[in-house]
């Protein structure tokens, strides 16, 4: 099973006080043992940046690293994603949850989030509190 | 949905007001994507706070 993984369930591994980091953390430990093929995107890693600035300085630097400990693989953006994510804007998605969900369309991932939006357009989400 | 009114002194932009307090609620609402776009826009425009 192939995952994209939303900036919310990074940014939970990576902030030991987020309300998410039991279930980012758990999660990962299971995509170890299962060997799951993890992956995001080059604008979640610009979404962990933005906050991580602001909210962990101190992380921001880490967050490379990590993906590569954690072995989440940084897939790229072409012009079929941003046409998919600008009919998502269209359809009242935010900037990041649009690009995110088109990414996972476009690579047909499962996206592991908590975000309700992604169902909405048929997109296989895997939230981490229910793994 | 609630309603609130927030006065802000005159030589505040209201335009950053509004996204403060939208930044707030979407901390509070733990909405992950919204608080980054909010953000990003400071970033963007070079702001900081």
């Amino acid at each position: 099973m192939e995952f994209l993984i939303d900036a919310d369930v990074l940014y939970g591994y990576i902030d030991l006080t987020d309300w998410l980091h039991p279930y980012s953390t758990k999660f990962f430990e299971k995509a170890e043992e299962n060997n799951y093929k993890l992956k995001t995107s080059a604008v979640v890693v610009l979404e962990l940046a933005i906050v991580t600035k602001r909210d962990l300085p101190n992380k921001l630097f880490e967050i490379l690293d990590t993906l590569k400990r954690l072995k989440v693989e940084i897939l790229p953006v072409n012009e079929g994603i941003v046409e998919l994510a600008f009919k998502f804007i269209k359809e009242d998605f935010g900037i990041f949850d649009a690009f995110h969900a088109a990414t996972a369309k476009y690579y047909d991932l499962v996206i592991v989030g908590t975000d309700r939006k992604y169902e909405k357009i048929g997109l296989t989400k895997a939230d981490p509190r229910d793994i | 949905m609630g309603q609130v009114t927030i006065k802000v002194p005159e030589d505040i932009d209201k335009k950053v007001a509004e996204l403060i307090f939208d930044l707030g609620l979407a901390v509070l609402k733990r909405d992950f994507h919204r608080r980054a776009e909010i953000l990003a826009y400071f970033e963007a425009k070079g702001w900081s706070f």
